[in-house]
């Protein structure tokens, strides 16, 4: 990816592992509860990015999202439209920018054109953490103030106390674990090594291409295989891709692809709240414990082997071939049992058609028209097998969803010259239609011990999903030029949704802009400047984001019938957007929201285009988004869909490229890019201004819009103060909780940038990226928990012959007569006991504590290639050859937050700034093969 | 313009018909919500979920404010140590409102005066109306005042109800429970009544001894606030 278009468009790095999804925004968000995202375009034909699920504040797996799909070596370009000016012609859906992907197509040559590429990777966990060593597994036992931190003596407080690091100071005699085993009380060592493996991806692929004066095309296919880091998880793909062009006659052009792609998914990891999170479960080892005690029987990882004591299933509570848990918490899954008996899989089959035709009417008129669709079945399999800690009887589900969307486009458009003005006008229309159906069979409980297939569980049920919506639209578009100097474009667009009624479904939105090359315009141009144009224009576009059935109240039947007295089932219905407890009321009167953007730039470039800046200013009001907003729940329903929020984003981008080396061999080119966007939430819904968003396990925090604040930001629980400002303890030096949430942090980052140099000599290119994030916070629920089970270092603070825990701020001494507390200054160190308890506490109520400033410098990218000069393959089969090695994510250069990478969010979701056991973020090596003959 | 009217139509049926959901429809036998609204009134409500009053209604708050339980305080527990416990407060106003009495009121709704069912299924409106009572009687006895007389009209756009006296909504759930009662019979048409009724499966005598227990109960809470009341209908209860 060029970094040049990467001013402004934000894309995070979501913690959840092989083929999860992706969040790109481009310059803020635009609607409180939409989706944000852009709309990716290829080849004219959009394709779908729909979100299968993200992980929660319960947990779950990343599932995935449209773009897994596409295979890079197909890709010719890809370019951003940013702002509301890309609507015009991509309509609602590109409210949020476009993201264009033109795929590669046969060119006219003599003979066939073979290609061959080869690329191999290997992927490594980018360990952050710094734990502490010093203490092993154990509790603090006793009083606060006369009590001691103790090792497990028995196999039961092996087992009870899994998670607590903080017993007793390592190096000397032995302590019991849950396995029964008594073994020396010291360091075990690093536990990521010995779990997490060396990923690997290998891809392969093939391109025939070739074609004459009259037809082209291109065949490529392509095979990814590839193993994740983590044991026993991968992600595989085929692509095969077809592609030809060409004209018929003199008048007649046409364009058509068919792009195939199967993948397979294989056990999605699970992120945020176990159960199943084997990340948080090698998180929460002390440090006198190894990880491979947990293996269990060795031909089913995870498991108790046959044969096992007795007297230790006893303990347990469990049976042989069931979960060998490692804690008595049968939510924290054995970590070996997570990767390998627990599984989440699917497999995607997906066709991506394109075809146009174009007609030339006269030299100047012409009319072209365009099909597309986007066609998918994606089958999933989810498997809790017998004899799981938290669910024993065990559960399968198996799910297969349909998605097809049917794009027609047709254009009308002429493009004529007249002496120094140049006319460019279309009018079109475009339908879109789309379907999604999702069938499932669920099943509990096995008939056959640990057979696990849907049609040996005990009690079934099924699930059945549709929804179908489109999209009417018409547009036109003129640009009038004069002299190619100065251009004024005006567009205007209607769509017209299905998921609205009818008598106030659409939305017209028109746009404007101008531009001025004034290098041109001056007829003698100072030596230094060797390009200038300047830029505006204002720019609206409607959206609607609601899903379908949602505007008119309708009845469907509830999922499992009553038994009356006699034992018999009875059919049960309920409002079908209210079903359930709650639920929400359908509004008929909803429109579509509307955002108006107003964007100026500058382009200029001096000394031979070897020094450039090109900048760009906007500010863009959402209006009229469509909420669903709390109401009373005595209304009988929990919200309802409603026109109401307001929201603002400003900011600047700036990219500047200079080349400050260029001779014939060597040439440095520099390019650097920086964006700012300030968010506002002006308006939300009368008498609330708050809405919350998303929440981490620790439920001690809330991603939430409030008025007045920017986008999403996290509020939480803090360390209450008194009046006059100072911390307020309890009589054992544990923190306070504030009253009521605060404002703690953003996990949107101010500024983002990027540097990009690049250095060519002769056949040997030369890059390095380093991707630049300030401002943005994280909450790591990560360090909430570490600091609670005693593994952060920061506990070691307070402990028996560590550095004393001194805490000093106010103690509340009573109340006065009109019952207002008042405040003694209080100064306490505490004792080790006490010291326990303050970090447990702070974690609960003080979040203050954990979060973090999100800022860093990474060095994202590394190539080095080698192309072999015509010398040398003059005497080869090949045409070309090209021999490139690529690093990415090799190093974080700066950051401020502990044990984590700072791009550890688990969700691709509205709820940014959140970290709950993620994926460890990964580096990557690769080396990459081309020749061509 | 033309283009577009030409090759698909600008704003068609066929456009409008996509949000026709095949999988509901618009008017339902309100003998199925009826039933979904008795489910909906046991501890596990419709969708059987038993958090709402069963843990932290039955357990977590009343257990332990009359001391039949007792912990060391906190969670959804804090019914004998005065904390507080957001989830435990809200349980039986987001389970009733939510649930039951949502069902119910449609019920009633869509069989009264304007509704399509208008002048049909008598005996279940009236057993619906039975239930009404019967919830809100509970509801009222955990919160005193609540949204009486204009809760559960979200579908016609009331959100956010106002709170009613206590003193004002038992005479009305007393007259209410009369009326029903009274209006409950075998001579009128079943119209699939006895199969839907998943607790008496439409016997009509245990229905009116249900009302008229249910009075007494009712009339009896009040005889300390409101005797003359409690007299009136506790005479009416023992009489029927």
């Amino acid at each position: 990816m060029p970094t040049n278009w990467l001013a402004g468009v934000n894309v995070s790095n979501v913690a959840s592992g092989p083929a999860g999804s992706s969040r790109v925004i481009i310059r803020g968000n635009t609607s409180l509860q939409g989706g944000n995202q852009p709309l990716y375009v290829i080849d004219g034909i959009p394709m779908d990015n729909t979100n299968f699920g993200q992980a929660g504040v319960w947990g779950g797996a990343d599932q995935g999202d449209g773009m897994t799909s596409v295979n890079p070596d197909d890709i010719e370009s890809m370019s951003v439209l940013k702002g509301a000016s890309a609507a015009a012609l991509y309509g609602a859906r590109a409210a949020n920018g476009v993201i264009l992907i033109t795929t590669k197509r046969g060119t006219a040559r003599k003979g066939i054109g073979v290609e061959f590429n080869t690329n191999t990777v290997f992927e490594r966990i980018n360990d952050q953490t710094d734990l502490q060593t010093t203490f092993g597994s154990g509790r603090f036992q006793g009083d606060q103030e006369t009590g001691a931190a103790v090792r497990p003596t028995t196999v039961r407080q092996g087992y009870d106390w899994g998670t607590q690091a903080w017993g007793e100071r390592l190096g000397s005699g032995t302590s019991m674990h849950f396995d029964g085993i008594e073994r020396p009380y010291v360091y075990a060592g690093d536990n990521w090594n010995r779990f997490y493996q060396t990923g690997t991806a290998i891809t392969n692929g093939i391109s025939l291409s070739g074609g004459g004066e009259n037809q082209t095309f291109r065949f490529n296919a392509t095979d990814l295989r590839s193993n994740s880091v983590v044991p026993n998880a991968g992600f595989d793909r085929i692509n095969v891709s077809l592609a030809s062009s060409g004209k018929f006659g003199s008048k007649l052009t046409f364009d058509a692809k068919v792009l195939y792609s199967n993948e397979r998914t294989k056990n999605r990891p699970r992120v945020s709240d176990s159960p199943g999170n084997a990340f948080q479960s090698i998180f929460a080892l002390p440090p006198n414990v190894n990880v491979e005690w947990g293996k269990g029987d060795p031909n089913r990882l995870g498991t108790i082997p046959i044969g096992t004591d007795p007297a230790l299933l006893n303990t347990w509570g469990f049976a042989e071939q069931e979960e060998y848990l490692m804690t008595n918490n049968p939510w924290g899954q054995n970590p070996y049992f997570s990767t390998h008996q627990l599984s989440i899989n699917d497999t995607r089959d997906r066709i991506l058609l394109s075809g146009s035709l174009k007609y030339a009417i006269t030299e100047h008129l012409y009319l072209s028209g365009r099909a597309g669709m986007d066609w998918y079945t994606r089958r999933g399999t989810t498997l809790t097998p017998q004899g799981t800690g938290y669910q024993r009887n065990g559960s399968m589900n198996e799910n297969e969803r349909r998605v097809n969307e049917i794009n027609l486009e047709a254009m009308l458009g002429y493009d004529r010259t007249f002496g120094d003005i140049g006319v460019n006008v279309f009018v079109g229309a475009n339908r879109m239609r789309r379907q999604d159906e999702t069938i499932a069979a669920n099943g509990q409980g096995f008939n056959v011990p640990f057979f696990h297939a849907i049609n040996n569980t005990v009690t079934r049920n099924f699930g059945y999903g549709y929804s179908g919506w489109g999209i009417n639209s018409a547009f036109a578009s003129a640009e009038v030029s004069y002299k190619n100097i100065l251009f004024l474009t005006g567009t205007g667009r209607t769509d017209w949704f299905s998921v609205l009624d009818p008598n106030f479904n659409d939305i017209t939105y028109p746009s404007l802009g101008t531009s001025f090359v004034f290098s041109d315009a001056l007829t003698e141009l100072p030596l230094w400047l060797s390009f200038g144009k300047v830029r505006a224009s204002w720019a609206q576009v409607g959206n609607s984001t609601v899903g379908p059935y949602q505007i008119q109240n309708v009845y469907s039947l509830l999922g499992a019938p009553a038994f009356n007295a006699a034992g018999n089932q009875v059919a049960m219905a309920s409002f079908a957007t209210a079903s359930g407890n709650a639920g929400t009321i359908p509004n008929r009167f909803l429109r579509p929201l509307l955002s108006t953007e107003i964007e100026a730039g500058i382009d200029i470039r001096f000394l031979q285009n070897r020094l450039g800046l090109d900048l760009t200013v906007y500010r863009q009001r959402s209006t009229d988004d469509q909420l669903n907003a709390q109401v009373s729940r005595s209304s009988g329903f929990g919200s309802t869909l409603v026109n109401l929020g307001e929201m603002e984003n400003r900011g600047i981008e700036i990219l500047l490229t200079g080349s400050p080396i260029r001779t014939g061999n060597f040439n440095w080119d520099v390019s650097m890019n920086i964006a700012r966007n300030r968010n506002e939430v002006i308006s939300l819904i009368e008498g609330n201004d708050i809405l919350n968003v998303e929440e981490p396990r620790t439920r001690t925090v809330f991603v939430q819009h409030r008025t007045g604040q920017p986008f999403g930001v996290i509020a939480g629980w803090v360390q209450k103060r008194s009046p006059e400002g100072q911390l307020v303890y309890e009589e054992n030096g544990a923190p306070v909780q504030s009253d009521r949430m605060e404002v703690i942090g953003n996990g949107i980052p101010d500024w983002t940038g990027g540097i990009n140099n690049s250095i060519t000599y002769r056949g040997f290119n030369l890059s390095a990226l380093v991707d630049v994030r300030l401002g943005g916070d994280i909450y790591s629920g990560t360090n909430v928990r570490l600091t609670q089970w005693g593994l952060h270092k920061q506990t070691l603070q307070g402990r028996l012959g560590e550095e004393p825990l001194t805490v000093s701020g106010v103690i509340q001494a009573g109340t006065d007569g009109s019952g207002s507390p008042i405040y003694e200054s209080f100064e306490k160190t505490l004792t080790p006991g006490e010291a326990n308890n303050y970090w447990n506490q702070m974690g609960n109520r003080a979040q203050d504590h954990f979060i973090y400033d999100g800022s860093f410098a990474k060095l994202r990218q590394i190539t080095f290639g080698y192309n072999f000069p015509r010398s040398i393959l003059d005497r080869t089969p090949f045409t070309n050859l090209n021999l490139s090695f690529v690093g990415r994510n090799l190093s974080i250069l700066w950051k401020n937050v502990d044990n984590i990478d700072p791009e550890s969010g688990y969700s691709s979701s509205n709820g940014q700034g959140l970290d709950y056991f993620g994926m460890p973020q990964t580096r990557t090596f690769g080396f990459n093969l081309k020749a061509g003959f | 313009m033309a283009l577009c009217v030409a090759m698909m139509g600008c704003d068609t049926e066929e456009l409008h018909d996509l949000n026709i959901n095949p999988q509901a429809v618009n008017e339902i036998d309100l003998n199925f919500m009826f039933t979904a609204a008795q489910l909906g009134s046991a501890s596990g409500g419709s969708a059987g979920d038993n958090r709402y009053i069963d843990w932290r209604t039955n357990i977590g708050m009343t257990s332990y404010l009359i001391q039949h339980l007792a912990n060391a305080g906190g969670g959804i527990a804090p019914g004998d140590k005065y904390t507080e416990n957001f989830e435990s407060n809200n349980a039986p106003f987001e389970f009733f409102y939510g649930d039951a009495l949502k069902n119910i009121s449609e019920v009633i709704r869509q069989t009264g005066p304007d509704g399509y069912d208008a002048g049909n299924k008598i005996n279940t409106r009236n057993a619906a109306r039975i239930m009404r009572v019967l919830n809100f009687h509970r509801l009222t006895d955990f919160y005193g005042n609540i949204p009486y007389f204009g809760a559960l009209q979200g579908m016609d756009g009331t959100f956010f109800p106002e709170y009613d006296h206590q003193s004002d909504i038992y005479p009305h759930l007393l007259q209410e429970l009369e009326e029903a009662t009274a209006a409950i019979s075998a001579s009128n048409p079943d119209d699939g009544f006895a199969r839907a009724d998943i607790i008496y499966m439409g016997d009509i005598a245990k229905w009116k001894k249900f009302g008229y227990s249910l009075m007494l109960r009712l009339a009896m809470r009040v005889s300390n606030v409101a005797p003359e009341l409690a007299n009136e209908y506790v005479t009416k209860a023992v009489e029927a």
